[in-house]
């Protein structure tokens, strides 16, 4: 069975003590999930961090590698794209511009090329799904996994992704592809967010948190 | 395109090559000359070049690799047992080999080792400490006693002072007098024989418990009754939950072994899998 999946699907080399997933729906809802363990060397630092970021309204983006220099990566891009906003406002134009997912993504990478931070994002927004990698490359992709736990995650997506997915469908998927990174990696651990930007874009970023799953009793 | 020169070169060098341990800066010499390396230079890839005859490098390779997880040995003073313990993941970097490698082993009827850290030193460890058992007890027909076993260990693990058995070890069992035993090492041999011992990645996360749980010298309540062999599996396996939770290397399973005069048992407690 071939899925549209082989053919979009694309990986990161950093490897960063994480487990990220993301999913594109062909009707241009994008599913995003991500772990909560940070690490620091072997040791866990926080077992329920978050590691979705909020952009804007409709547009949010999951972070790996160092946790300051993803928080700080994405801050600094909402206050942007916030002031951004604020000043389409002030100058009267008849509607505010919505951000594209690819313009988000690519001011995330050139962040990263300025700053040397070695860090990858998965953005979704605009019902794309978009892989920045540290170097500040952007690609748009179906299906991502990124960190050091991306190998079982991918396995994951590859074998259960289907073309006529619902929603809730692939939020499970997701959420499944991110507790087999927590299961099978050890920089990956605890519990699972899962944020869904839904097709519509009126509809509110949909939020879901799966606590947990790491215990596979 | 680059080439890379075929040079006459010694056994040394030869081997140097096969084995990537140093590359010596003598390689410089290789960089010069001609670059008409023809086909008949017989270079086996003529168009790779790994950087070998630019400069000076110089490979290392490390014979160690962390095993990961955690050991745990515990013998109230006074008590006629010893709880062993040792979780049951194996793993390399941030990849599980196995969720089901025991690190305990049995030496003698009357003591085990648990030991840490690279899984092929552990095995050699192992083996040695058995053979040398076996020989013993097929000379003199018994079993060595546990503190001579303890020593043993400790001679052992000195014999490799310079090129160390990556193995964190502790050894628990029942001495000459049927009281419990653990024995806590470093991995060059020093010794020390202590009511509790822990070894291993979450070692640090669990000897302050033990200070303060078993020896109860971080606490002001002492205990009016020694701990019993039930509260110290209890003890054993809170630690282990404890350690999992803070220390990425340990989980999955603890084998918990206790020994006393009358034999080995062991039994298996689940831990998170993440």
């Amino acid at each position: 069975r071939l899925s549209l999946l082989l053919l979009f699907g694309a990986f990161v080399a950093a490897v960063e003590a994480t487990t990220l997933a993301g999913l594109q729906l062909e009707s241009g809802c994008v599913i995003l999930g991500a772990d909560t363990r940070a690490t620091g060397g072997g040791i866990v630092a926080d077992k329920r961090c978050l590691k979705l970021h909020e952009l804007t309204h409709d547009c949010f983006a999951a972070g790996a590698g160092t946790s300051a220099a993803c928080d700080e990566v994405t801050r600094s891009a909402k206050i942007e794209l916030a002031l951004e906003r604020l000043k389409d406002e002030q100058r009267g134009h008849e509607r505010v511009r919505p951000f594209r997912g690819r313009a988000v993504a690519a001011l995330l990478a050139r962040k990263l090329r300025r700053s040397g931070v070695e860090s990858a994002f998965l953005v979704a927004g605009s019902g794309e799904l978009l892989l920045v990698s540290p170097e500040g490359s952007v690609e748009a992709t179906r299906c991502a996994a990124v960190g050091s736990g991306r190998d079982p995650a991918a396995a994951e997506l590859f074998a259960r992704y289907r073309d006529d997915m619902s929603v809730e469908e692939a939020q499970e998927l997701v959420r499944d592809a991110v507790q087999r990174g927590i299961r099978e990696d050890l920089g990956s651990g605890s519990s699972v967010h899962v944020w869904t930007l839904p097709a519509d874009e009126e509809a509110p970023i949909e939020r879901r948190f799966f606590e947990d799953v790491g215990s596979g009793f | 395109s680059s080439s890379f020169e075929h040079h006459p070169k010694t056994a040394a060098q030869n081997a140097a090559n096969a084995f990537c341990v140093v590359a010596s800066g003598t390689m410089a010499s290789l960089t010069t000359a001609s670059r008409t390396g023809s086909v008949a230079s017989g270079k086996a890839f003529p168009d790779i070049d790994h950087g070998v005859t630019k400069h000076p490098y110089e490979r290392r390779f490390s014979p160690y690799e962390l095993g990961g997880g955690t050991v745990v040995g515990v013998s109230p003073p006074g008590a006629n047992f010893a709880v062993l313990a040792g979780d049951t993941r194996l793993s390399s970097g941030y990849e599980i080999l196995s969720r089901k490698q025991s690190k305990l082993f049995k030496l003698t009827s009357k003591c085990c080792i648990a030991s840490s850290g690279s899984y092929n030193d552990v095995k050699q460890l192992r083996h040695v400490l058995e053979m040398r058992n076996k020989t013993y007890a097929d000379r003199c027909g018994k079993e060595v006693t546990t503190p001579s076993m303890a020593h043993l260990l400790s001679r052992t693990l000195y014999s490799r002072r310079f090129f160390p058995y990556y193995a964190f070890n502790v050894l628990a069992g029942v001495d000459e007098e049927n009281l419990g035993a653990v024995y806590s090492y470093d991995s060059v041999g020093t010794l020390q024989r202590y009511p509790y011992s822990a070894a291993g990645t979450a070692a640090e996360h669990m000897e302050p418990l033990l200070d303060n749980l078993v020896a109860e010298k971080t606490r002001q309540d002492k205990r009016e009754t020694p701990l019993t062999l039930e509260e110290c599996k209890e003890l054993v396996k809170e630690l282990f939950v404890t350690a999992g939770e803070r220390d990425i290397y340990t989980g999955d399973a603890v084998e918990i072994a206790v020994i006393t005069a009358d034999g080995i048992e062991t039994e298996f407690f689940e831990l998170k899998k993440d």
